[in-house]
């Protein structure tokens, strides 16, 4: 918000320069600087909403700006010059409506609408109002002095309560159904019964706090005006505001509910003003209504013990320092044995509990000469929450496997989703409101981001190695978000079942690092709707039976519409279910005393008889003394069919003795036995 | 055959000898195939049994005694060589691990500063209703505080009404726009003292920029205790801040406003002659106390929350937030 510093210290009489000024603001009020310097010096103060109806005017920035001087700011008076004939004669006032807590009018008759004089286009200009006519540009300057919106109506333009009478009613009212108005911008608004208007018996004149209509707008033949000053509900105010998408700023004040006692005072100032800038006659008397049910303004009054004080801000201050703040503030109270009783000032709406006005005595000391006084505290011994320190461990662990972290946004564009065909799927969170087309639903999975980050950086690399801790999010039974963790390989003309076979041996790395061993978990076969629609080919991964994720390869849709020439390996756990399959302890197994013995077997088998079923195979022939499989060659070729050539290497070890060669043999020859059961011809 | 004379031969010879190259050439001279020695044990089939014996026995010791000095020699050029072609300015084997994000970095230092001083990390969740993220916090309905919170609201004309079931989640979804909802959902299961901090991902409805972007990390911190003040809140925090960014920053608390706290304050740093945004607290507005039922008048505490990205860009010189976000391993790769 925009202030003139002339026209502050014109008000407040005070030394400060406008760096000064902006430098005093910042630590007392809100953060300030001089956007212009010079004679018309202009300062930016960006006031917060709690401040916006008693500081965001001149009147109310230079009242703050005594305060820190110490000095009681004094309103400047103002006596109207009234002619002999009275309103009542050319005008009434119907309020009908209780969202309007105060409305007063004045009637000026004979003015001369043209441009005013340069001082006051300078004050507009400078606070970043554009002038327009004297009258206008006056209702706007007595705006910026008290932060009271004013409005200005051709008063020949209402229409008469009666043809053969000269008198005319404003109307305060709720618009009509099918109503609507056309603004001073030409624009034709269709109201809603909501909407508080400005009518006139006719037609609706103004939309009430927002903007005028054209109907009573003030042009260059205009002679005999109407001045509101009038005290709308801020809700009111704010939802139509925002129904009509017309911010103005006169809606904008009236949001942060203005004190209703600014309304008569800016009256008589607008009066005055335009009398001085535009000639004319101001009629006797104020045409005045109040809200008809309105409550008893009941005082805010604020007991505070003088034991509080310190115990609220950790440092102790004299009782006459807080008396003397609180008075230069407006602040008035009344002395009892061991405590205040605290009434706020009238124009401060934003005060409302003992923490509020200790707060506004921090304040206006400086919370930046707050003494350091550590707490005084309860010694616990902190708790450390196991989930973050397990997630962090993953990450460390994940960086080594020479995966490097990225943060993805958690939303994802339209035509990605769509491309895939999830957009119909009921399982996709989608935002109301998006930015726009390319940040549109919720990521469902990681590997949206991922394939565009693949992308990215193979035009510039050969190899990508990423991986995210993040959340996905889906909509089942209610809203879901799972916290999951997830990598992509992809490398330039890498065999994918390589890179799989590398993702998954992470997999199981990460497992065995958390103390899973190889019967805790498992990888089945990739049957779930939900990852065949993204992925080619892959497994799921589970722990104690229970699915926590996937590994795969992405499919051919996706690898399209990211344009990627070659195979991208995904995986992603969900890391709740992880974590809570972890064992507490992990324990240390002895070390062998006795020597391994090992052996190669090699063999043909069909490709459709899985690893794993032949390393189940293997282990139950031999359950007690085989202690490690590892397949070490894997020989496919055409003249081979469906079959493929494995050799594995078996390592035999006993707990209780030196395994002879015979011992051995009869093993293998177990095993060997088994695996002719399931066709295999050994070599 | 003169074995003496060539002994001495050969001794003189390996003499000259100064590289492997020309030890290999001395042994095959010596003990190769078409050698002297080699010549003569063809030979020797064809001499008496006693010229045979005598003869064959010298040859051998002969031969023993080249091959010990072939040894010795070829010893002493293997432990030189070693020493002369090491050269130690040779690029190391490349040997990588992945990089941890800056965010992650930055993160793990501003909690592990708090840590310190007692506090816990909690986490909660990214979609929230209207009643944790504006409500509650005394951020009211059709208030101007609310554009404080530019939020991105869910689609949830899918929803099946009857999943939910209490009357605080009838509310609109929304994607949190602040860390703050997890002091009153903390609260609402704990009672004080006590001290957390919660790290997440916080949306905005906003324009993306070099220094604004729609998705960041927030970090909340609660204390509440007995004997929580003003001027407390102020030495912790400057602990903690000192911890994260040096001894020597300078810091500037001045007022501001939320509405879940009162007063409200905004804490800057000084970098490079400016003042940076650098956190917004307050004391927990009593509302909030009432709001999870805390016994009245007990309790004082402050909260505050900070934004990660500005720590990171502090920490690193990042002169673009949307870089974090940006996946470019050339970005990656540098922390």
């Amino acid at each position: 918000m925009k202030f003139s510093y002339q026209w502050l210290k014109d008000l407040g009489h005070f030394a400060f320069s406008p760096n000064q000024v902006a430098e005093l603001l910042t630590l007392h009020l809100a953060e300030s600087r001089v956007v212009k310097s010079g004679k018309f010096a202009v300062l930016e103060v960006d006031l917060l909403p709690n401040r916006v109806a008693d500081a965001g005017c001149h009147l109310g920035l230079t009242r703050e700006l005594l305060a820190y001087e110490g000095k009681k700011f004094v309103y400047p008076r103002i006596k109207v010059k009234e002619s002999s004939e009275a309103i009542d004669k050319y005008l009434a006032l119907n309020h009908q409506s209780n969202l309007c807590n105060y409305y007063s009018a004045r009637l000026i008759q004979g003015v001369q609408v043209k441009k005013s004089p340069s001082w006051l286009q300078q004050r507009l200009k400078d606070c970043g109002l554009r002038p327009i006519n004297n009258v206008v540009d006056a209702s706007n300057y007595i705006m910026l002095l008290t932060g009271q919106p004013l409005h200005v109506f051709d008063y020949d333009k209402l229409s008469p309560i009666l043809s053969d009478s000269p008198k005319r009613e404003i109307i305060i009212r709720l618009a009509h159904p099918h109503e609507a108005i056309t603004t001073l911008d030409g624009e034709i608004l269709e109201l809603s019964t909501s909407d508080l208007v400005i009518a006139d018996h006719k037609q609706p004149l103004a939309l009430a706090g927002i903007k005028g209509g054209q109907a009573a707008e003030i042009t260059q033949q205009t002679q005999n005006i109407v001045l509101e000053s009038a005290n709308f509900d801020g809700v009111t105010v704010r939802k139509t505001s925002r129904l009509h998408q017309l911010i103005t700023e006169a809606s904008w004040r009236f949001e942060h509910n203005l004190s209703p006692q600014l309304a008569p005072y800016s009256l008589e100032l607008l009066a005055q003003l335009i009398r001085e800038v535009s000639g004319g006659e101001i009629l006797a008397g104020v045409l005045e209504s109040k809200k008809r049910s309105s409550k008893k303004n009941q005082k805010n009054i604020i007991p505070i013990s003088w034991s509080r004080w310190s115990n609220f801000l950790g440092w102790s201050l004299s009782q006459s320092r807080i008396k003397q703040i609180l008075t230069n503030l407006g602040f008035s109270f009344i002395e009892r044995k061991n405590y205040l009783l605290i009434t706020p000032p009238e124009f401060r709406n934003d005060i409302i509990c003992a923490q509020d006005v200790m707060g506004e005595v921090a304040r206006l000391i400086g919370v930046n000469n707050i003494p350091l006084n550590a707490p005084l505290l309860t010694s616990v011994l902190p708790k450390e929450n196991e989930f973050w320190v397990f997630k962090e461990q993953f990450k460390d662990w994940l960086a080594a496997y020479q995966l490097e972290e990225v943060y993805n946004y958690s939303l994802i564009s339209k035509e990605v989703v769509e491309s895939v065909g999830l957009n119909n799927s009921s399982r996709v969170i989608k935002l109301a409101n998006p930015l726009s087309n390319l940040f549109y639903y919720l990521r469902p999975s990681l590997i949206f981001n991922f394939l565009e980050n693949v992308q990215h950086n193979l035009s510039f690399r050969n190899e990508v190695r990423l991986f995210e801790l993040g959340k996905i999010y889906q909509q089942g039974t209610d809203f879901s978000e799972d916290e999951v963790v997830g990598g992509v390989l992809s490398q330039r003309q890498a065999v994918s079942e390589d890179l799989f076979l590398e993702a998954k041996g992470i997999l199981e790395d990460l497992l065995k690092k958390f103390g899973f061993s190889r019967s805790d978990y498992s990888f089945a076969s990739l049957n779930d709707a939900w990852y065949s629609s993204l992925l080619k080919s892959g497994a799921i991964l589970m722990i104690n039976s229970k699915p926590v994720g996937v590994v795969g390869i992405s499919n051919s849709t996706l690898n399209n519409f990211f344009d990627l020439k070659n195979d991208v390996v995904f995986w992603e756990i969900k890391l709740a279910p992880w974590f809570t399959e972890i064992k507490a302890e992990k324990y240390y197994k002895p070390l062998p005393k006795y020597p391994a013995v090992s052996r190669d077997i090699s063999f043909i088998i069909s490709s459709d008889v899985l690893i794993d079923n032949i390393l189940n195979a293997m282990q139950s022939a031999s359950p007690e003394l085989l202690v490690d499989v590892d397949l070490f060659d894997v020989y496919r070729d055409e003249q081979m069919g469906n079959k493929q050539s494995l050799s594995f290497h078996l390592v035999f070890q006993s707990p209780h003795k030196t395994l002879t060669k015979s011992e051995v043999d009869q093993e293998l020859d177990k095993i060997i036995t088994k695996l002719k059961h399931l066709g295999a011809i050994i070599r | 055959m003169d074995f003496k004379q060539l002994l001495t031969q050969a001794q003189n010879d390996l003499k000259q000898v100064s590289c492997e190259a020309e030890l290999e050439s001395w042994r095959i001279k010596y003990l190769g195939r078409k050698s002297g020695l080699a010549s003569f044990f063809k030979t020797l089939k064809d001499l008496s049994d006693e010229l045979k014996k005598r003869q064959g026995q010298q040859a051998n010791e002969v031969r023993q005694q080249l091959q010990e000095w072939y040894q010795k020699a070829s010893q002493q050029f293997s432990n030189s060589s070693t020493v002369s072609i090491l050269d130690y300015t040779r690029p190391g084997k490349k040997i990588t691990q992945g990089h941890l994000h800056p965010l992650t970095l930055s993160l793990r230092k501003i909690i592990k500063s708090f840590e310190k001083l007692g506090f816990l990390v909690v986490e909660g969740p990214e979609i929230e209703t209207e009643y944790y993220h504006f409500d509650a916090l005394r951020i009211f309905p059709d208030h101007p505080a609310r554009d404080m919170w530019n939020t991105f609201w869910l689609d949830s004309k899918n929803k099946t009404p009857s999943a939910r079931k209490t009357k605080k989640d009838e509310e609109k979804l929304l994607l949190r726009a602040h860390t703050s909802p997890v002091q009153i959902r903390y609260m609402e299961q704990h009672i004080p003292p006590l001290r957390i901090i919660s790290p997440g991902r916080c949306f905005r409805y906003e324009a993306t920029d070099a220094t604004h972007n729609f998705q960041f990390y927030q970090v909340e911190g609660l204390m509440v205790d007995e004997h929580i003040t003003l001027a407390g809140f102020k030495s912790l925090i400057t602990m903690a801040l000192k911890s994260i960014l040096g001894d020597n920053i300078l810091l500037r608390f001045r007022p501001s406003y939320f509405p879940f706290v009162t007063p409200g304050i905004e804490v800057d740093v000084k970098i490079a002659g400016k003042w940076i945004e650098l956190l917004g607290a307050g004391m927990v507005h009593p509302d909030l106390f009432k709001v999870v039922g805390y016994e009245n008048n007990k309790w004082q505490g402050f909260a505050f929350g900070l934004g990660v990205e500005r720590f990171a860009m502090l920490n690193f010189k990042v002169d673009d937030i949307r870089l974090f976000y940006s996946s470019d391993v050339r970005f990656l790769e540098q922390f």
